[in-house]
């Protein structure tokens, strides 16, 4: 289990904390959803938990134990795939294990095998530049896989792809959970999207994020899209997208309006 | 595409300038059946008959020496600018140390230092490196840390989460992300190591094609002197085809940092 308990975060020069007291808790092997307008500290809960930013006061728990000593107990994918276009996919795929010292041989094969899990094991000769926007995302979750890590942290891993690419790798990613028995924390906008994957969602909705309100997602596994047109899935996905809205609110108030983006 | 068409789209691409160059030295040949003065402007016919009539001298004493210098000088050079690069970049300490350190070399001028060079250490290879590497790598330094400073934070940070030591964080990101940086600047300074060897030879060796050019002079044998420079060039060019020959091939991540 994995456990936030009372933590307080506050960027450096910041005036204010942007993570207050907050408490949560996520089962093991479970696959949840963060969800939130932009900017209202979602993507910080991932920092924090993958030692790139450092929790004020607080603990944050892992089957009991505090995370701040522990190594490589999550993987992490990020919002572009950030493969390295000098090496060829197998490469790529090894990146975490030449980190971790792996030997030569077990890199290879490990890699082999989490190719041929996300079903381009025939392309582990290629350079990413060869690769399909969704192929590329599929590389890069293999890269993930490679760290060896039970609990897996995606950020918004799909936002940049096309829409029939997106739910082709959404009922995609959903397979794969159910076969590798890990837990995945997933942000995300897309309320659909939080709907078809996560057995429960969080909604970040105050600043600072003093408590995420936590909704389960009434559908069983496995799962089909017809499941999302359900009046119980719909009237959840209201009431979430309301929730957002209220969230985006009060975030703007806080930080001022939100300005016109360009193009 | 077959070697027929690999010419066709050279000629293609190229046939504005190959056609000019071929007019300026029509008429420059013109010119010197005109002016009839060889020691002042040979024409490009009697300089190529010189090239050949030397051809011993040219390629087997005098270019070898030179290439000798270019080379050395130029690998050494590339060592302390990406070393220099690294260290800049490893600290802003060591940074705001170094760059006026290197700024401050640059503005030295070759021509004037490289004389104390010669005296230090006589006619010897050790000047003319010298003579490159103060006029090659600076650029090298600042494009490679330029290069190392592009790498993307997003990445970066990535290696952080898998728990990567600088060490490793430079050879799996920096220093792949600076390459193409450093080939440019590769590209910018081979002639300049040319020059700079030439100078270098002119202003004290015993061998080499800046100073045959330089004894020639003294003779007043313009064809030869010519025929000296031409050679320079080819190296120049040679040197710059082939380093755009190796990032053509090698470095094609360009446009993906």
């Amino acid at each position: 289990m994995l456990e936030f308990k009372k933590v307080t975060f506050q960027y450096e020069g910041a005036d204010h904390p942007l993570i207050e007291n907050l408490s949560f808790s996520i089962e093991k092997g479970t696959f949840t959803s963060i969800i939130g307008a932009s900017g209202s500290g979602k993507s910080t809960i991932f920092r924090l938990l993958n030692g790139l930013e450092h929790i004020r006061s607080g603990e944050i728990l892992l089957e009991g134990k505090d995370i701040s000593g522990m190594k490589n107990f999550c993987s992490y994918m990020p919002q572009n795939d950030l493969l390295l276009p000098w090496s060829t996919v197998e490469k790529n795929v090894c990146l975490p294990m030449r980190i971790q010292g792996v030997k030569k041989a077990q890199q290879k094969e490990i890699a082999a095998r989490m190719l041929d899990l996300v079903g381009l094991g025939d392309v582990a000769d290629k350079y990413p530049r060869e690769l399909s926007g969704g192929m590329r995302q599929r590389v890069a979750f293999a890269r993930t896989l490679c760290a060896g890590s039970d609990l897996l942290l995606l950020d918004e891993p799909f936002s940049a792809l096309d829409y029939l690419t997106r739910i082709s790798l959404q009922e995609w990613l959903l397979d794969q959970w159910m076969k590798l028995n890990k837990t995945i924390l997933f942000i995300t906008h897309d309320v659909e999207e939080a709907l078809f994957l996560s057995k429960e969602i969080y909604v970040v909705a105050d600043r600072p994020v003093r408590r995420m309100e936590r909704y389960e997602v009434p559908m069983d596994y496995p799962r089909t899209r017809e499941m999302l047109i359900r009046s119980e899935i719909q009237e959840l996905k209201e009431e979430l997208i309301r929730k957002m809205r209220e969230g985006d609110e009060r975030i703007r108030k806080v930080r001022g309006p939100r300005l016109p983006r360009k193009g | 595409m077959n070697r027929m068409q690999v010419s066709m789209s050279m000629w293609k691409n190229n046939r504005w300038a190959i056609s000019t160059a071929a007019l300026l030295l029509i008429l420059w040949e013109i010119l010197a059946r005109i002016i009839r003065i060889e020691h002042i402007l040979p024409g490009p016919v009697s300089i190529l008959r010189c090239l050949w009539d030397l051809r011993g001298t040219l390629l087997i004493q005098q270019m070898p020496a030179t290439l000798v210098a270019v080379l050395a000088g130029f690998l050494l050079s590339v060592l302390i600018g990406v070393f220099c690069a690294i260290l800049m970049d490893r600290s802003p300490v060591l940074e705001a140390i170094i760059y006026p350190l290197i700024l401050l070399t640059q503005t030295i001028p070759v021509m004037c230092i490289t004389p104390l060079f010669v005296l230090w250490f006589g006619y010897t290879l050790g000047a003319r490196i010298l003579a490159i590497i103060l006029g090659t790598f600076f650029t090298i330094a600042v494009n490679t840390y330029d290069g190392l400073r592009l790498s993307r934070r997003e990445m970066l940070e990535l290696m952080d989460t898998y728990g990567g030591n600088s060490r490793q964080i430079f050879r799996e990101v920096k220093l792949p992300t600076a390459l193409p940086n450093l080939m440019t600047s590769l590209k910018i300074t081979f002639p300049w190591a040319v020059v700079g060897a030439a100078v270098a030879e002119w202003l004290g060796a015993t061998r080499g094609l800046g100073y045959y050019s330089k004894l020639m002079v003294t003779r007043m044998n313009g064809p030869a002197v010519y025929a000296s420079v031409f050679l320079l060039t080819m190296i120049a060019l040679a040197g710059i085809a082939l380093i755009k020959w190796i990032d053509r091939h090698y470095v094609v991540w360009r446009n993906e940092i």
